[in-house]
Formats: C-alpha cells, sequence, structure tokens
C-alpha cells in the first residue's frame, strides 16, 4: 500500500502537503484541460470581479450590521408571531400544490429547449452560407421544434396549463 | 447525410407521436383499441424490415450515418428485429392490461413506442453520445412506464428506487465516459478501437471504462448492480416489466457487446477474471434468492438476474460462438419471458398481489394459460428440446471450449450449472402450484382475447422453433456477431 | 499562474459548498442545503468558464442555478419538509457507505497517479464558445440532438401524466 506506511503521525501531514504540491499541480493537464491560449477568458475577469463585489458588499453589510448595530433583547414571547391575541397554531409554512411543480417542471423542459435554439441562432447565418449544411439547420431544428410541439398540444389539450382545473 | 438508413426509427418515432396525438382526439373508449392499431403496425414494420434485406445479403444495408454514429449491420438488423417483435407483443398485453390503467391509457401505448424508439437506437449506437442518448430515452420512459399506476403505492415505490438507482448509475456512466474522453479524446467506438490499444496501461482510461460498465451492467442487472430488480420487477404494471425484462436488458446486452468487443477490443482481452467471476456471482445471487419469493413477478426478477448471469457467459467467453449464443438466448429468451408475464397479467387480473397461490386451479380455468406458463418455465429451467435448453447449451459451449486459455472457464461452467440446477426447484415450484395445488380461489374459466391468443400461440411457437430448429437464427446471430468483429465499415 | 489558482480556489470551493448540501453540521433545513446546492452549481459554472466551455457555464447557472433550483424548492415546500430530525445513522449502511467510497476514491488517486499527464494527445484547441458549440451540435452530433427532443417529449408526458391532479 501507498498510504500504509506514512498513514501515522505528522509526516502523513508534511509528505500530504508535498503531494499536493507534486501531484495536483499538474492534475489538470492530465486531461488536457490547461495548455490552451486564453483568449476569451479574460474577458471573464469583469464577471469575476462582479462576483467578488457582490459577495464583498452583501457580506461586508452582514458584518457591519453585526458590528455596528444594536442587539436587541428578544424574548421567546417576543418572537412569536401577533394574531389578534391569540395564541398561534401550527407551523408558518403551509403545504404547496403539486400544480406548482407541474408548472415548474415544464419549465424546465421548455427552458432546455429554448437553450438548444442559443448555439442554433448562433451558427444559423454561418451555416446557412455553407453549401454543404445548408439544407441541415432549418430542417434539423424544425423537426426538433415539432416533435416538442406536439408535447406542446398535448400539454395543452390534458389542460397542464389549466391553473383552475 | 444517409437518412434512408433510419427510416425505421423514423417511423417508430412517428407512430409514436401519432398515438400520443391521436389520443388527444379520440373519444376515450376506443382509446382502448390503439393499442392494436399501433401493434398491428410494429408488425408491419418487422415484416417490412424482414423482407426488405434478407440475412444472406446484408451488405446490402449497411452503412454509417451520422460521422459513423449511427451503424446499420448485421449485429443492430437483429437486434432491431428482436425489439420490434418484443414491443408488438408488450403492446398486445398492454391493451389487455388497459382496464387497470386509470388515466392515460394511450400514452401507455406511445411510451412503450418511445422507449423502443430508444432501444432501436442503442442498437445502432457506435459513439459515446448516442450510446447515453439512447440509454437515457430507454430509461426515463421506463422511470414513467414503472410508476404509471400511480395510484397503487408499489407502483410508486418502484418507480422512485428505479429513478433514484437508475440516475446514479447514469452519473457513473457519464463520469466514465468523460474519463475515457478525456484521455483518448474518440468519442467514436470505430477510431476509440484503433487507439485504445495505446491506452491498457493508462489507468484513468481503465478506470472510466470500468464506470462505463458499472452503468451498463446496471442496465442489464449484473451482480453488484442487481439491487432495483426485484422491486421494480414486482411494483411495475405487468407490460412494462415484460419490457423491462426483455428489451431494456436486451438493449443493454447491445451496448456491452458493441462497447466490449468494437470500441476496446484490447482492453476486453484482459478482462476474462472480470467477466467471469460477475457472470458466475450473478449466476448464483439471482438463482439462490429467487427460492425464497412466494410474489411470482418479484420471482421472476431475480430470475432475470441469474439470466443476465447466463447471457454474460456468452459475454465472458469473448469468441464469436459466446456472442452468437447471447443473441440466440435472448431470443428465446423473448418468447419465454413474454409468455409468463402474459399469463402472470391475464390470471392475476383480478387479484391485488401475483402470488404464487393465485396460480391454483389455473389447468381447470385455463388449459391454454396452463401449459403456456408451465412451457416457459420449463424453456426458463433449460430443460430439452424448449428454446431456453439449446440457449444454455450453446452458452455453456462456448465457455467450455474456452477453458483451456483459461482454467476459470470450467470453474465458471460449472457455477453455471449448479444454479441451473438451483433454478430447477423454484421453477417447478410454479408448475406444482398450477396442477397441484387443492384449494383454488376461483374456478371460473379465463377469456382471452383473438389478439392475445395469436401473441401466447406465437410465443409457445417461438419457443418450440428455436429449441427444435435452431439453425435459422443460429445463422442469424453469427452472421449478426460478425460485424462485432470486422467493423471494417468506411465512415462517411 | 492565475487560471490555475482559481482552478484550485474554485474546485475547492464547489467540495466544500457540496459537503454543505448534504451534510451541514450548522443546519438540517433542506431549504439552506438547497441554498448551498446554488452555490455549489455556481462555483461549477466558473470552473467551466475555466475550461472554455463558456457556453456550458451560462446554461449552467441559467438552467441548473435558475430554473432547476426553482424546481427544488417547490418540492421542499411541496413536501413541507420540518427541520429533518437527526436520523439514527445504522451502522452496516455508515461502514458500507465509507468502505465502498473510500475504495473508489482510492482507485482514483491511486490510477491518477500511475498516469503521467504526457502520454495524452496534444491539447485540444479552445473551442467552447457558443458558435463552435453549435456548429458541432448541428452536424457531428445533430442525431443525439434530435433523440433529445424526443426524451423532451417524453419528459413532458410523464410529467403531465404522474402529477395532473384529474387527468382526463
Amino acid at each position: 500500500m501507498l498510504f500504509a506506511s506514512e498513514l501515522c503521525g505528522a509526516r502523513f501531514l508534511l509528505s500530504s502537503l508535498n503531494w499536493i504540491e507534486l501531484k495536483l499541480a499538474p492534475l489538470p493537464q492530465v486531461f488536457n484541460l490547461c495548455v490552451m491560449q486564453d483568449t476569451q477568458l479574460p474577458q471573464y475577469i469583469a464577471v469575476l470581479m462582479l462576483f467578488v463585489l457582490a459577495v464583498a458588499a452583501t457580506g461586508g453589510m452582514i458584518v457591519m450590521s453585526m458590528m455596528l448595530g444594536k442587539k436587541g433583547r428578544g424574548s421567546k414571547i417576543k418572537d412569536t408571531a401577533y394574531e389578534c391575541g391569540m395564541l398561534p397554531i401550527g407551523e408558518g409554512s403551509t403545504r404547496l400544490s403539486v400544480k406548482f411543480y407541474l408548472v415548474a417542471m415544464l419549465f424546465i423542459l421548455f427552458d432546455i429547449e429554448v437553450v438548444f435554439m442559443y448555439p442554433w441562432a448562433v451558427v444559423y447565418k454561418s451555416m446557412l452560407a455553407d453549401e454543404a449544411t445548408r439544407n441541415l439547420i432549418l430542417g434539423s431544428m424544425i423537426s426538433f421544434l415539432g416533435i416538442l410541439f406536439v408535447g406542446y398540444l398535448y400539454a395543452v389539450k390534458k389542460r397542464a396549463f389549466d391553473w383552475k382545473s | 447525410m444517409n437518412l434512408s438508413l433510419m427510416s425505421l426509427e423514423i417511423s417508430v418515432v412517428a407512430l409514436g407521436l401519432v398515438v400520443l396525438l391521436a389520443d388527444l382526439w379520440l373519444p376515450a373508449e376506443r382509446r382502448r383499441a390503439l393499442g392494436y392499431v399501433a401493434a398491428a403496425a410494429l408488425g408491419l414494420l418487422l415484416l417490412q424490415n424482414l423482407s426488405g434485406c434478407c440475412s444472406c445479403c446484408v451488405a446490402g444495408g449497411d452503412g454509417t450515418a451520422f460521422g459513423g454514429m449511427f451503424v446499420q449491420d448485421g449485429l443492430s438488423v437483429f437486434f432491431k428485429r428482436f425489439f420490434l417483435l418484443a414491443g408488438a407483443l408488450v403492446l398486445v398485453l398492454a391493451v389487455e392490461f388497459s382496464d387497470r390503467i386509470a388515466t392515460g391509457v394511450s400514452e401507455y401505448y406511445s411510451l412503450i413506442i418511445f422507449a423502443l424508439a430508444g432501444m432501436l437506437f442503442a442498437a445502432s449506437a457506435n459513439d459515446f453520445a448516442m450510446l447515453f442518448v439512447s440509454i437515457e430515452l430507454i430509461t426515463i420512459t421506463f422511470y414513467i412506464l414503472t410508476s404509471f399506476t400511480r395510484g397503487k403505492v408499489a407502483a410508486l415505490e418502484a418507480g422512485v428506487k428505479y429513478l433514484i438507482l437508475g440516475a446514479l448509475s447514469s452519473a457513473f456512466m457519464v463520469y466514465g465516459i468523460a474519463l475515457v474522453w478525456g484521455t483518448t479524446g474518440k468519442f467514436n467506438f470505430n477510431e476509440l478501437a484503433q487507439v485504445a490499444g495505446n491506452f491498457t496501461d493508462n489507468k484513468v482510461f481503465l478506470f472510466g471504462v470500468v464506470f462505463i460498465l458499472a452503468g451498463l451492467g446496471f442496465k442489464i442487472a449484473a451482480f453488484p448492480f442487481q439491487m432495483w430488480t426485484p422491486d421494480v420487477y414486482q411494483g411495475a404494471p405487468t407490460p412494462t416489466t415484460a419490457f423491462l425484462a426483455v428489451g431494456s436488458k436486451a438493449a443493454g446486452f447491445v451496448l456491452l457487446l458493441r462497447f466490449l468487443f468494437t470500441a476496446i477490443p484490447s482492453v476486453t482481452a484482459h478482462w476474462d477474471k472480470l467477466l467471469i467471476i460477475i457472470s458466475g456471482i450473478t449466476i448464483l445471487y439471482g438463482n439462490l434468492c429467487a427460492i425464497p419469493q412466494r410474489n411470482l413477478k418479484r420471482l421472476l426478477g431475480y430470475s432475470s438476474i441469474a439470466h443476465a448471469g447466463y447471457l454474460l457467459l456468452g459475454v465472458a467467453a469473448m469468441t464469436s460462438a459466446g456472442q452468437s449464443a447471447v443473441l440466440y438466448y435472448l431470443s428465446g429468451y423473448l418468447f419465454t419471458t413474454l409468455a409468463a408475464f402474459t399469463v402472470i397479467a391475464l390470471v392475476m387480473r383480478h387479484l391485488d398481489s401475483e402470488d404464487i397461490a393465485g396460480l391454483a386451479g389455473l389447468n381447470q380455468r385455463s388449459p391454454l394459460l396452463a401449459a403456456t406458463l408451465t412451457l416457459a418455465m420449463v424453456s426458463l429451467a433449460g430443460i430439452p428440446p424448449l428454446a431456453g435448453f439449446f440457449g444454455k447449451f450453446l452458452l455453456l459451449k462456448a465457455v467450455i471450449e474456452q477453458g483451456a486459455v483459461n482454467h476459470g472457464y470450467y470453474c465458471l461452467a460449472f457455477t453455471a450449472l449448479v444454479g441451473v440446477v438451483i433454478s430447477l426447484y423454484y421453477y417447478f415450484g410454479v408448475i406444482r402450484a398450477i396442477y397441484w395445488s387443492k384449494d383454488a380461489a376461483s374456478r371460473e374459466p379465463i377469456l382471452i382475447s383473438t389478439p392475445m391468443r395469436v401473441a401466447i400461440v406465437g410465443c409457445i411457437a417461438g419457443i418450440f422453433w428455436l429449441g427444435v430448429a435452431p439453425g435459422a437464427v443460429l445463422r442469424l446471430a453469427e452472421s449478426a456477431v460478425n460485424a462485432l468483429h470486422c467493423p471494417g465499415l468506411a465512415l462517411n | 499562474m492565475a487560471t490555475d489558482i482559481l482552478f484550485y480556489v474554485l474546485a475547492a470551493l464547489t467540495l466544500i459548498f457540496g459537503a454543505l448540501v448534504v451534510a451541514n453540521p450548522f443546519s438540517r433545513n433542506p431549504v439552506t442545503s438547497a441554498m448551498f446546492l446554488v452555490l455549489t452549481i455556481i462555483s461549477m459554472a466558473g470552473l467551466f468558464v475555466l475550461l472554455h466551455a463558456f457556453f456550458l457555464a451560462a446554461v449552467q447557472v441559467l438552467v441548473y442555478a435558475g430554473a432547476v433550483m426553482v424546481l427544488f424548492l417547490f418540492v421542499i415546500m411541496l413536501l413541507d419538509l420540518k427541520e429533518e430530525e437527526r436520523r439514527k445513522i445504522k451502522l452496516t449502511g455508515l461502514v458500507a457507505g465509507v468502505v465502498s467510497v473510500g475504495a473508489i476514491v482510492a482507485i482514483f488517486v491511486r490510477s491518477l497517479l500511475a498516469t503521467k499527464p504526457s502520454e495524452n494527445l496534444p491539447a485540444p484547441t479552445a473551442v467552447g464558445d457558443t458558435a463552435t458549440l453549435g456548429k458541432m451540435l448541428f452536424t457531428n452530433y445533430l442525431l443525439p440532438f434530435e433523440i433529445v427532443s424526443i426524451l423532451l417529449l417524453v419528459a413532458m408526458v410523464g410529467v403531465i401524466l404522474l402529477s395532473k391532479k384529474d387527468l382526463k
């Protein structure tokens, strides 16, 4: 076993740190990942900066309010919901109807359909200009949408979009 | 682009769409017969396929489409006929079952047809993308088909179990595909075969291959991935179970054969031990667990695990004799299993559970069904002169022939024989319940509709035909597996 | 290299958030788990960007972090899960889980160690933008794309069948 002798004491820690440096560094290259020229990657620095800024702003606000704000004294009575003097019964949350699930699921399916249309729209012009792919590009999307249109018809006729039924 | 190669798949998908649309405008009472129409259409497609290209001139209809992703060769033609036949028989069974489906009878038919389309694509898949998409089409359709009788808790439980374990196995398979692609950069099986020899030492590549095998093992219910089988078989509506046992398993095997022997033959050659062990354990596990079962569908679930083990014998043999034996055995398994599930669906119609005791007095109620189930059990057990016997004989012969190479094959053959002996016990328990049980719950004769009768007689004829006159199908199977070993088709 | 550092940061975040989804020591609330799943998905989108799979990264955020997570939350509310009480973990299950996960991880690590990065093919060119993906999808991978439409149709029929209250 590779680790059997090293499993004891601090030596394991040291060697594992060493291992991370040695073995993990070329890890991306095992899968041919990292050795590409970065042409588009720098464009995403802005996204990263925005992300960091967003985390910093929200986190900062929470930390600042915790540091600067004055903590109110809460008690159990104070935290209960006010219901005209009655004691509240049961939980605040209720079960949702299964209708929400149906709508959300159908939304996802049509969402994925639209996701496929996006790259299609991007390459449509260039593939139309190309003689070899000219007949393919429109037909492929029409058949894709045609099959899904059957699903749409089915959903409409079965009143899946009908909230009241 | 060679669309004419795919005319069969396109027609099946179109049939599914037509059935789905017909549901929307047909009055509810006429939807039931839609199943017969669909079965007849599948039968016509099968006839057209049979007459279109005979077995001896396979080269005529061969070719690849979509950049070698879709391949039409002897193997895929064999399996496509297999799936069409299974689909037509299951549809007839589904019509019989339809009075127990509260809502969506025609959806049931169309989902069966879509699963069939997935199997047809799987038969032609020659690329990891196709492999994954076709497997998912089959599996996702089966998730729905399994919990179709949504009022029954057992069906829902079976559906959830199948969904969770199926999603897990798909995840393993996708991870495996990603690793294989990451190391070799190939998606196409033929291209992968050219470079796979260089990667036999690459551990990451082998790791990916193991994960893909795990995903396929789930489909065929081989040993470490068989957990779902009994529960799903028991809980699912009977036509679904029948289609799962025959179609889904066969689709797993065609993909397994193509993956092992077309895509990575140089790796497979070193893995005889793995296949021997998996096959042996699967046989023993399935047969031993089947013994205490009292529920007929659950019993057949365990028996289907055992049969996956028998089929793996032919895969483990790694010769074309073994592979053609797999194809032959699957053909026999098709008729036998469908016959058994048909009888279960008809006899257990008015019972809540499919307990073996429900078979009591079947001999008086319907001699035809009693004889059918008896024949099916005898054939599954592997007694001459029925289909199951000759299939097992071919598989064992292929394994023993390899015994000179590796003595493990002798152990495997012995294990398989032990499994057969064990299986005799529980198969004959079923037969005993038909003929020799005292207290029959009901004595009223069972009515069988004419199409159902035709299907049953067809299954019986198939069981006898494959057992007595194996020549024709065996020749077909032998020419079919040739496609595995000489994938010399030029990529267009 | 900046991308290397980013890779490790994002990979670590993905793992940490992923662990917090299933085994959060501070909260047993399923909604908290779902929110951590969003964070996992977003850090994975960052990894996709590093892999030059820009379209995939956008889809990851749009579909998974957006739509699928909404569905998750709906289902959580649908089931009306309370703070899940701490279940007793069966010892056999725990041992089996640890052993199998440990075995898989050990095999994977060993196989990674045994594989030299150099024995791989030349690196692919940096493709992953939408136009390249579209071209691949509508030429080489046209057939799987069409099958996906059948898959979506089946899913649509299935979801209506299984969850519509009174189906005609």
